[in-house]
């Protein structure tokens, strides 16, 4: 009996993910302003079936909690063969890939300003400054010096960690709304040298940036038939997915529970003898090194980088994903981004009118769902707690 | 030109800078503190108080008028757009803020963010050729025929320049009084301290609510007619950067602290001048070293310089 | 509550349905018709501050395309399809992919914004994508390179500043410059050319201030410039920064000539600053269009076809660019390769004047138009009351220490 509910529940989660991956695959391919309007009309539609069909969908949905692994497991194996199937189904397939790539880079910034933001409640508005801390210290070392992406990558991301740093002082300060805006004027005065030193490309920025070359294997290559992104969409995916483990395993840790602690009365979790302000520098430079790291990935694929890419705009993007997404939920930041970076996208169809819908669309959400998307509830420990009391205790 | 000259009109640049910045500022002090929110579209709001002015200067067609007339009409323009935009503000305050008011002041802060995002760009797709620089008459030239400026040590101190300066400082003052002696003024600050016991002693919470948010806004329009005044032109993206600056002036201030907006607004604007005047190559990163200093005295004084009126509860 | 919940996805189903119906179709490749039909496309910034320069030069290339199509005489039926690259780099190259992804697309022009441009070169020679830029003047997106695919209509800074000295210089007799630019590579290029050329000219500026784009206040800059008392003050941006600084600099009394480039020759700079415009210079690569042979039947043409926007300064360029593309696939067909080489080859003549394309691409014929801004307009010089002696420039008056009279008559 139990196997072949088991089994049910395997053929429930491979039916409900392929049936949402040609559904996306069909929403890349078609150029029109019936796709969003078609989109917008499946999402009211599984809204309201969710509501009617209550217990029909949760049964669909069960099997999703239960049996976590494997539903990631066919994700990846999806995400793996996309590459392959959207040539012969898209016309721009390329573009598609880059934007996806973009998407895939976006998750990890937003990724690391969630670990900053949702669980331990630090605003950083100079997501975009760090971001394009780890991308310059690429492009530098791989023009200047030739370095190769398997160093340069890392040592990114140690860059943008370091570069936290320099906040230390603020952080240990002020709170709040505070730090918001120390961060806002870092970030502002991060771009401005940027565009002003001539050493490292000024209004110019980096031209010409080395793609990422393993072990004598250019990134430049075509793969067979599929174009030289397809190299980029693994390497993102492979670095994105070790990502979202770190993350996955520090919220399910002490780390986790404790920054929540610290997000939510910083004053009690004092008094309980975290040190709020060491922790929360920890935090800070941890986030920073992920958007170092997306910067590098950035540099490398585009080979171009100015100083417009970093600016305020794009932060504020990155914060908007974290909390339409609901702060402190790696899969709600997940969803967010695809929302928020391939919907614009779509959007180019009614270019005039893109950004202003844009800008409704944060604030319905918003209103709509005013605690994110799939917003953090508390904590569940029940099945983590049977299994350590099970195991004896140590 | 002799350096005091160039000092002076480093002055006079500062404060009418930092007219606009205080203006803006307060507005977002006072949202602060009535609803928790920090309003990233108030800046917007001075942008539109610009386009607004612009549109009702062309209705009344008060360019062909003159003498007593024509001042009428301007005051009515001002007066007009004040509260057309105020009215805007309560608007938006109904629609979009005060429903995410209730979660975290950060929510507030990206819904806004969006909200003026959508504003600035209805203007520039409805309004015709929205996404040009549009002409702002100077207005003032008319008040004084014949004589435009009066030269003092050099510096070329134009009249209707001045006078912007004079309807500035006397609308901060008034403010200030407002707040501090009237009731309407007591009973926005005793909602701003604390919204629950102020409605516990009778007051009408929403009300109040609604009018910090038409005053913020209109004061806002106030400096965005004085902006298109001042520089002549105005474009639909005037308000970004305006914002930004307006919140930063306010959390210098103290989030929360109506004076400490006002004083934010000043410091920032007379940075900015003063570096871009006395630094090699100061123009191009004013704004940044103003950060810097903004960044410096949180630093030193993390609660804002006249403090945030605000108790943490344990 | 639940019935009418079900009515409503009933009918969103069958919404859903119809529209899914609809857009099946839409994916779909056209029927085969008569001529083959040949994509090319168009980038440019059709968003955000310079929409209208992008919109003038869209409206220009369509409109080529529409003459073509319309003569019989070509083989292939042309379609534009265009892209938005907003003025922003990021923007710029995300585009350039999607176009160069599309195999469809034979051939592009692109481009107003230089910075835009400089990053997306590389993109057309990693996907041989045939590019012709119709508006940035920056030289290094040409020169800086030897793609084969990337060649350019309009002219550069470098020919755009050389004939600017030689025009203040040597004609009108100005010495005293105080030079402003904007800090990206554009502005940079600009003030970087014109030093150049006043340095062959032995003239060094009385100062030099970089200002940022989106700055609005420039009072403090010039102030100082006012204690230098310049002649000429010089201007390397665009229209947004530079209105704002011609207005800020009568509002101060600055008592000199107002200079710019390619970069305010815009409506924009004259609606914006009314009165205040009389009077400023600007420069333009090619020539005039009304002295064209073919140019006042493009202006004919473009206004009976009825488009919202003005074709703006770079539209007969992309006009042009158009005419070239469509030229090169009749000539070697939809092939990409093949086109980039023949599209290096281009000498020809079309309304901007004659078109000769360098080894870098680069269309190397020297025309430059210096024009200036009389009653709201933007004449050429050598058809304005100043030239003919029936209006001073402000410089003139100033020059000798008198006041200048505004002579603006009112658009």
């Amino acid at each position: 009996m139990k196997k072949e509910n088991r089994f049910l529940d395997y053929i429930k989660i491979i039916l409900v993910e392929v049936v949402a991956f040609f559904l996306f695959l069909f929403f890349l391919k078609v150029e029109s302003i019936w796709t969003v309007i078609v989109a917008i009309l499946l999402v009211a539609l599984i809204y309201f079936l969710s509501k009617i069909y209550k217990e029909k969908f949760q049964a669909l949905l069960e099997p999703f909690s239960r049996y976590q692994n494997f539903a990631i497991g066919v994700l990846f194996i999806l995400l793996v063969l996309y590459p392959i199937i959207s040539p012969l189904m898209i016309v721009h397939s390329t573009y598609w890939t880059l934007i996806l790539i973009q998407t895939g880079i976006y998750i990890m910034i937003a990724l690391g300003l969630n670990f900053q933001l949702g669980s331990t409640g630090m605003m950083n508005l100079a997501t975009a400054a760090f971001y394009g801390i780890g991308a310059y210290t690429a492009g530098l070392l791989a023009l200047k010096l030739g370095w190769p992406a398997l160093i340069t990558i890392p040592l990114a991301g140690l860059a943008a960690a370091f570069a936290g740093l320099l906040l230390v002082i603020p952080i240990y300060k002020t709170k709040g709304h505070y730090l918001a805006l120390v961060t806002l004027a870092f970030g502002f005065m991060l771009v401005l040298a940027a565009d002003n030193i001539e050493v490292i490309g000024g209004p110019q920025g980096l031209k010409n940036i080395p793609p990422v070359n393993i072990f004598g294997y250019s990134f430049l290559n075509n793969i067979g038939n599929l174009h030289f992104y397809t190299n980029y969409y693994y390497l993102v995916l492979a670095l994105l997915g070790i990502t979202i483990l770190v993350f996955a395993r520090l919220f399910n840790s002490w780390v986790g529970l404790t920054s929540a602690y610290i997000r939510d009365d910083e004053l009690a979790a004092k008094g309980c003898g975290i040190n709020t302000n060491f922790r929360k520098l920890i935090v800070f430079v941890v986030g920073n090194f992920f958007m170092g790291v997306a910067g590098a990935l950035y540099a490398h694929m585009i080979g171009f980088i100015s100083p417009p890419n970093f600016q305020f705009a794009q932060s504020l993007l990155i914060v908007a994903i974290v909390i339409i997404g609901g702060m402190d939920n790696i899969l709600g930041v997940i969803i967010a981004s695809i929302l928020l970076v391939v919907f614009p996208e779509k959007l180019r169809v009614i270019t005039e009118y893109r950004i202003f819908l844009y800008g409704i669309l944060l604030v319905v959400t918003l209103i709509l769902r005013p605690r994110g998307i799939l917003p953090f509830g508390p904590r569940k420990y029940d099945s983590s707690i049977l299994k350590f009391v099970r195991k004896g205790g140590s | 030109m002799t350096s005091a000259s160039i000092f002076l009109q480093i002055i006079f640049n500062g404060i009418m800078l930092g007219i606009q910045y205080s203006l803006i500022a307060v507005g977002f002090s006072l949202f602060f503190g009535v609803l928790d929110v920090i309003n990233f579209a108030h800046g917007d709001i001075f942008m539109l108080g610009a386009f607004v002015s612009l549109i009702l200067i062309n209705v009344t067609g008060m360019l062909t008028a003159s003498g007593a007339v024509y001042i009428f009409l301007l005051i009515l323009v001002i007066i007009l757009s004040m509260i057309i935009v105020g009215g805007l503000g309560v608007f938006f305050e109904r629609i979009v803020v005060k429903p995410v008011s209730k979660g975290p002041t950060l929510m507030s802060l990206v819904a806004t963010l969006g909200l003026g995002i959508a504003i600035r760009e209805a203007v520039r797709l409805f309004y015709p050729r929205g996404s040009e620089t549009k002409r702002f008459p100077e207005l003032l030239v008319k008040l004084f025929p014949g004589k435009e400026a009066i030269e003092f040590k050099g510096v070329i101190l134009r009249y209707d320049n001045l006078l912007i300066l004079a309807v500035g400082v006397i609308v901060v003052i008034l403010l200030a009084i407002y707040i501090n002696k009237t009731k309407m003024g007591l009973t926005i600050r005793a909602v701003a301290q604390d919204a629950e016991a102020a409605s516990m002693m009778g007051v009408n919470k929403n009300l109040i609510i609604d009018v910090t948010f038409f005053i913020g806004s209109a004061l806002a329009a106030l400096a965005g007619f004085m902006n298109g005044l001042y520089y002549n032109s105005i474009i639909f993206d005037m308000g970004a950067m305006a914002g930004i600056v307006g919140f930063s002036a306010a959390v210098i201030g103290g989030l929360g602290n109506i004076y400490g907006a006002i004083v934010g607004g000043f410091l920032f604007a007379m940075v900015e001048s003063l570096s871009a005047a006395l630094i090699p190559k100061g123009s191009e990163y004013m704004t940044v070293i103003a950060f810097a200093v903004v960044i410096l005295f949180l630093v030193f004084r993390p609660s804002g310089i006249l403090g945030e009126r605000a108790y943490e509860r344990v | 509550m639940r019935g009418s919940l079900k009515v409503v996805s009933l009918v969103i189903i069958i919404l859903l349905v119809f529209s899914l119906l609809l857009v099946s179709n839409y994916g779909c490749k056209p029927k085969e018709e008569e001529k083959k039909v040949v994509k090319i496309g168009f980038i440019g910034p059709l968003t955000g501050k310079y929409s209208k320069m992008g919109i003038g030069g869209l409206n220009s290339f369509k409109l080529a395309v529409m003459q073509q199509n319309n003569s019989g005489k070509n083989k292939y039926t042309y379609e534009v399809v265009s892209f938005d690259d907003e003025c922003v780099p990021q923007k710029g190259v995300e585009v350039a992919t999607k176009a160069c992804s599309d195999p469809e697309i034979i051939a592009a022009a692109t481009h107003y914004c230089s910075m835009v441009a400089i990053s997306c070169v590389d993109v057309y020679h990693k996907f041989g994508l045939p590019a012709i830029v119709w508006g940035a003047v920056l030289p290094d997106i040409t020169y800086g390179n030897d793609y084969i695919e990337v060649s350019r209509v309009n002219g550069t800074q470098v020919e755009q500043n050389e004939f600017n000295a030689h025009f203040m210089v040597d004609e009108l007799g100005f010495k005293k410059f105080c030079i402003i630019h904007d800090t990206t590579d554009y502005g940079r290029g600009h003030l970087k050319y014109f030093l150049k050329a006043l340095e062959k000219r032995g003239i060094e500026p009385l100062s030099i201030d970089g200002v940022t784009i989106g700055q609005k206040d420039f009072t403090t800059i010039l102030t100082k410039i006012k204690a230098l008392n310049p002649e000429v003050v010089y201007f390397g941006g665009l229209t947004a920064e530079g209105s704002l600084i011609k207005s800020q600099m009568d509002k101060l009394g600055v008592k000199a000539q107002f200079l710019g480039t390619s970069g305010i020759k815009s409506d924009d700079f004259n609606t914006s600053l009314g009165e205040h415009a009389e009077g400023t210079i600007c420069m333009l690569d090619g020539a005039p269009i009304e002295k064209m042979p073919g140019g006042l039947e493009f202006k004919k043409a473009y206004e009976e076809a009825g488009f919202d926007e003005p074709y703006e300064a770079y539209g007969p360029f992309a006009y042009c660019a158009a005419n070239i593309i469509i030229k090169a696939i009749e000539k070697v067909g939809p092939d990409r390769a093949k086109v980039a080489e023949e599209i290096n080859k281009t000498d020809t003549e079309d309304i901007i004047g004659r078109i000769h394309f360098n080894e870098y691409g680069q269309n190397d014929v020297p025309l430059v138009t210096a024009y200036v801004s009389q009653d709201g307009q933007w004449v050429p010089w050598d058809d304005s009351l100043y030239a003919k002696g029936e209006r001073e420039l402000p410089g003139f008056a100033y020059r000798e220490g008198r006041e200048w009279v505004n002579p603006y008559q009112g658009p």
